[in-house]
């Protein structure tokens, strides 16, 4: 197991917004994560990334703890959420390249040649982040969570902003990393993208993982009508205060 | 570490939002200060070493002010928490940067005061006793800041926390400025040379056993 996380707790201020959460993650498993505003996709994935540290509960990543201090562990984990990370004064290759030289990547050229070839934004390398549309700078910010072929990459809902053409280019993108060997997981509100690619779609709703459809179940139901039940199922229980139906 | 700092410098190029604002200031201080003791050379030969300190620390707190404030209003310190970067190289960049600042703020401010009160600051003692003071006054500088950047009262928070840390050392730097601008033998200055170096090992051990703690969430 890549990675495990167990009994997540996460509070801020008086919301608990994740509750006992359990979650795994398997090598080259590619996992789209579904729920209602607010439910803690955002909050899970920067638990993962090492970002947030969990009020109660333990994250294991290859085994061992999550450290958010640790060079090792971070080297393995990208994280592209929705603040880009990038330096609005520096053109889109300065930024790629300090990162690559950040996570010590080896062929850095052809590395960021490759990832501005195949997210179509080799026309703008030598420009400045500052001038990108909001879509760019989504491409681009993918492109840095990529840069340095993580083994697990975690995308918070990624296909936010993008056009059709851009949309297919990340599918592409997606599609060679789990064939790489890299684990995604991925949050979204548009079931359609990705849901060819996807292992597992996951549904977090009051800050548990309520309901999991496997890759075989995709082909037999209607992921959104699914998804809709599941929503319904569990609205229907908080309102009857019973916690577990 | 060498790649952080090239990048923050090539952003204060581009964006030029803190040097400038720095040597304006230092020089309008200087000049301020040149016309406040004009009547009293004296006076001016005693208050240099207070001139030169006063109007470093004012500036370097411009620095302060930015060096983590800019990756967290850019939205981008989660970038460098997520690379797989030690967080002391973090904060030792942005220490360096400022000091960086700090000593071209320096190179200004020690010829154009030299010139406006008639006495010779362009001393390589007095270079490395500014460097020596501003290295552990901007690790100083560089904790508060890292420590206050959370806080919505920031700007605030930088001087109040900082000043009284920074007082030993800058007293101690003043000091020896001022002995060497009155012609002091080495063996008097050693004292206030002691404590400038102990209080930059000191605060460069206390960054490095804090800046886990201090830089991130």
């Amino acid at each position: 197991m890549l990675i495990e996380a167990r009994n997540l707790h996460k509070r801020f201020v008086h919301r608990m917004v994740l509750a006992g959460l359990d979650f795994t993650i398997q090598p080259a498993e590619f996992i789209m994560l579904a729920g209602p505003n607010g439910a803690g996709k955002t909050t899970l994935l920067r638990l993962l990334a090492g970002l947030l540290k969990p009020d109660e509960g333990r994250i294991l990543l290859d085994g061992r703890i999550l450290d958010p201090t640790s060079t090792s562990q971070k080297q393995v984990v990208g994280f592209a959420g929705h603040q880009p990370l990038l330096y609005a004064d520096l053109t889109a290759e300065e930024n790629l390249r300090f990162y690559a030289h950040l996570y010590h990547s080896q062929n850095i050229e052809t590395r960021i040649t490759t990832l501005f070839k195949q997210l179509d934004l080799e026309g703008y390398r030598h420009e400045r982040v500052s001038t990108f549309s909001r879509g760019m700078l989504q491409r681009l910010s993918i492109a840095r969570a990529c840069l340095h072929q993580p083994r697990i990459l975690l995308l918070d809902e990624p296909y936010s902003s993008l056009d059709t053409h851009s949309a297919f280019c990340l599918d592409e993108l997606l599609h060679q990393m789990v064939v790489d060997g890299s684990s995604i997981v991925m949050t979204t509100h548009e079931l359609d993208h990705g849901q060819h690619l996807a292992d597992r779609l996951d549904v977090l709703v009051n800050g548990h993982i309520e309901a999991s459809l496997p890759r075989e179940g995709m082909k037999d139901t209607s992921p959104d009508s699914w998804y809709v039940q599941v929503l319904d199922h569990a609205e229907s229980c908080k309102d009857e205060g019973a916690g577990i139906c | 570490m060498l790649t952080l700092l090239k990048k923050d410098l090539l952003i204060e190029l581009r964006r030029r939002e803190v040097l400038p604002a720095m040597l304006v200031f230092v020089v309008l201080v200087a000049m301020v200060f040149s016309f406040a003791f004009e009547l009293d050379p004296a006076t001016v030969k005693s208050a240099a070493g207070g001139v030169v300190w006063g109007t470093l620390v004012f500036s370097a707190m411009l620095g302060f002010q930015r060096s983590f404030s800019s990756e967290q209003d850019r939205n981008t310190l989660d970038g460098l928490l997520l690379a797989p970067v030690n967080r002391f190289s973090i904060f030792i960049s942005k220490m360096l940067v400022v000091w960086i600042y700090v000593l071209i703020t320096a190179l200004v401010v020690l010829p154009v005061y030299s010139i406006l009160s008639n006495i010779n600051l362009i001393n390589l003692k007095i270079l490395l006793t500014v460097s020596l003071g501003s290295l552990g006054f901007c690790a100083a500088g560089t904790l508060i800041a890292a420590l206050s950047s959370y806080s919505r009262a920031r700007e605030v928070l930088l001087p109040v926390l900082l000043l009284p840390v920074a007082l030993p050392l800058l007293m101690a730097a003043v000091r020896v400025t001022n002995g060497i601008l009155q012609g002091a033998a080495f063996s008097a200055l050693q004292q206030g040379l002691a404590i400038m170096i102990g209080f930059d090992i000191i605060l460069l051990v206390a960054a490095w056993l804090m800046s886990d703690i201090l830089i991130g969430e």
